[in-house]
């Protein structure tokens, strides 16, 4: 029950689990993993479902990723230099 | 963009806000400036500004994204008389969103095929129609027994689950909640339900550009 006695209205800062302005900041800074599963159906009859895993994260911290992805590990380093 | 708020009574805007609100006849349009583009930091602001009008007077709040115009200024002018019988109607109450949902159907019954499958389907629908049901009227035996109102929320055929919303005196509000949350207990197993408030009005505040 997300019912609050204590305060006159229900604000965002009192949904502590997963309020929308975490939500943002979570997407923006660290991305989200979004994993379910999509039904299709006609006339309340399930006809096609489909998994989904979809990533979203803001194009800043993706080209961090990418960025990072990109420094090469140790163990090739010394593979070149020994080559 | 300068965006709607909601609406009060133009004698309730206290000196100190004013400037934030813009005047219709016998009404008072509560205004905000905010970026042209939507967000989800800007509805949680607009809900902040909602709350921080209701907290001063009664009040109709507006959707969220509502763009000021004169056009809009003249219409709530025009139907002041409309906004001012939904502003005593709210005054002094809250409301509560109750959301009942059934059970997804059970990956056993997507394994079967033919036959078996559309009656296991056909039959988790009805299942899901006699709960929805069932909630609907508690709610409305609680409504009734707290002197709140339902607001209209028409069946979808296939949803699995309900909002429903009510608007009560708030000081009946904290003891409708548990007696709420009583009744819906009763529910068969794999409903979930969430009762939530208290919140401004939305609900009750009008069709159009007021919420």
């Amino acid at each position: 029950m997300t019912w609050r006695n204590d305060v006159d209205f229900l604000e965002p800062a009192h949904l502590s689990h997963g309020s929308l302005l975490e939500l943002l900041n979570r997407l923006l800074d660290r991305g989200v993993l979004v994993w379910g599963d999509l039904r299709i159906s006609v006339a309340g009859v399930e006809l096609i479902e489909i998994g989904l895993k979809v990533m979203l994260v803001s194009t800043e911290t993706a080209e961090r990723w990418r960025a990072h992805s990109l420094v090469p590990r140790p163990q090739r380093t010394a593979e070149a230099s020994g080559a | 963009m300068i965006e709607l708020v909601g609406i009060l009574a133009a004698h309730a805007v206290p000196a100190e806000r004013t400037a934030e609100a813009m005047h219709c006849g016998a009404l008072a349009a509560a205004v905000r400036e905010v970026e042209p583009r939507s967000s989800l930091c800007g509805r949680a602001g607009h809900h902040a500004a909602v709350v921080g009008w209701c907290r001063v007077a009664d009040f109709l709040p507006a959707r969220a994204g509502t763009p000021v115009t004169d056009d809009l200024l003249a219409r709530i002018a025009r139907d002041s008389r409309r906004h001012l019988a939904r502003l005593a109607q709210v005054a002094g109450s809250i409301e509560i969103v109750v959301e009942v949902e059934g059970p997804a159907p059970g990956r056993t019954e997507a394994a079967v095929g033919g036959a078996s499958y559309l009656r296991a389907a056909a039959q988790h629908r009805a299942g899901i129609e006699a709960g929805l049901a069932a909630a609907r009227g508690q709610v409305e035996a609680c409504a009734a027994a707290f002197g709140a109102q339902l607001a209209h929320c028409p069946t979808v055929p296939g949803a699995r689950g309900r909002e429903m919303s009510l608007l009560v005196r708030r000081a009946a509000a904290p003891r409708l909640a548990t007696e709420l949350e009583r009744a819906l207990a009763t529910l068969p197993a794999g409903f979930a339900r969430r009762i939530s408030g208290p919140w401004p009005p939305y609900s009750f505040a009008s069709s159009g550009d007021v919420a």
